[in-house]
């Protein structure tokens, strides 16, 4: 049922570790997704083609204009989630995306380049909204953060975030040996050896909170709009 | 979908693990009315995320390359069998012509130009 749109033009904001992440996690509790490579560089599509891919993730790649807004419809009729995982640069893909969307991820990390991409990201969800008069619902991820040191920088930009009334997902996104150890040997969390990989724990705690933040999300759209039709 | 929370409110058996949700009340949605395209591109290009596909690509399907042209008449009833395959495959006269040429040429050799 929902469609998630990660976005932010700005690269290396965190969009497909995020994205591969929540796909994970929502394989690993049982239910189905499709995870839709719109990055002409096919992170996702690389992801795909290492061991251990759970068969409940079909990985598509589709980075044509013409035919997304197809391949988004078809497989949010098949399966309960989509997710969208877009290039790093500001494009019509991105654009196309976000108009099936339930939920925009814009996922930057705590710097002020991330920070002015992702404000473009929202002024481009704006437009759309006047222009279809819909609500997309979006939030700001704040991703690599440190376990252990608060940047001032950081915390002056997350107010800042919360003084423009931009929504921004309590959970971050933490910098984890983990994380980038999915992208490099494939498959999700759960097929990691503990002894392998330092801080797995921390990382599925991480991972399920930041999973349950989505979820949470999605429902209070889905009260709303149930709302609104009401 | 419920409103009630998708997390059981005890861990499972191994505590130390954490808990993942319920996910089974979200299903496959019905289809969804259609987006006007021209209206996203408007919005797009003026909030600055333009086309990256080139013409080309925009264009649609790549050209074949086949710009000879043969007007041959021939007797009715090769005609039809020809326009049946063609129709059958999906394919252009042109292609199957060339794969007629092809066998020819296997069997009887290369004809020079």
């Amino acid at each position: 049922m929902p469609i998630i749109v990660f976005a932010n033009p700005k690269g290396g904001t965190g969009k497909t570790t995020s994205a591969l992440i929540l796909a994970t996690e929502i394989a690993a509790a049982h239910s189905s997704v499709v995870l839709i490579d719109a990055d002409p560089n096919m992170p996702i599509s690389e992801w795909a083609e290492l061991p251990n891919k759970p068969a409940n993730i079909e990985v598509i790649r589709e980075t044509n204009e013409q035919r997304i807004l197809r391949t988004i419809d078809a497989a949010a009729e098949r399966v309960p989630f989509v997710i969208i995982d877009n290039e790093g640069t500001a494009s019509r893909l991105t654009t196309y995306a976000m108009s099936r969307a339930d939920l925009v991820i814009i996922p930057m990390q705590g710097k002020q380049l991330d920070a002015r991409n992702a404000a473009k990201t929202i002024e481009l969800i704006e437009t759309e909204q006047d222009a279809f008069r819909r609500s997309i619902p979006h939030k700001v991820l704040i991703t690599r953060t440190s376990a252990a040191i608060r940047p001032k920088g950081l915390r002056a930009l997350q107010q800042e975030l919360h003084d423009r009334g931009v929504p921004l997902f309590r959970t971050e996104l933490l910098e984890r040996v983990p994380f980038e150890a999915i992208m490099a040997y494939g498959g999700g969390l759960d097929d990691l050896v503990p002894a392998e990989v330092s801080g797995l724990k921390a990382a599925k705690a991480n991972a399920i909170a930041y999973m349950a933040e989505v979820l949470e999300t999605l429902q209070l759209r889905q009260g709303a709009t149930a709302q609104e039709v009401a | 979908m419920s409103r009630q929370s998708m997390f059981p409110s005890k861990p499972a058996s191994d505590s130390s693990e954490p808990v993942r949700p319920d996910l089974s009340a979200f299903q496959p949605r019905a289809p969804m009315p259609k987006v006007d395209v021209r209206t996203l591109d408007a919005v797009s290009d003026a909030a600055g995320f333009p086309s990256r596909q080139s013409a080309s690509e925009r264009r649609g399907r790549k050209p074949s390359g086949r710009t000879g042209q043969i007007h041959p008449k021939l007797l009715p009833e090769a005609a039809e069998k020809i326009q049946a395959e063609c129709t059958r495959r999906g394919i252009q006269q042109g292609v199957l012509i060339e794969e007629m040429l092809a066998l020819y040429e296997d069997r009887f050799g290369t004809i020079s130009s």
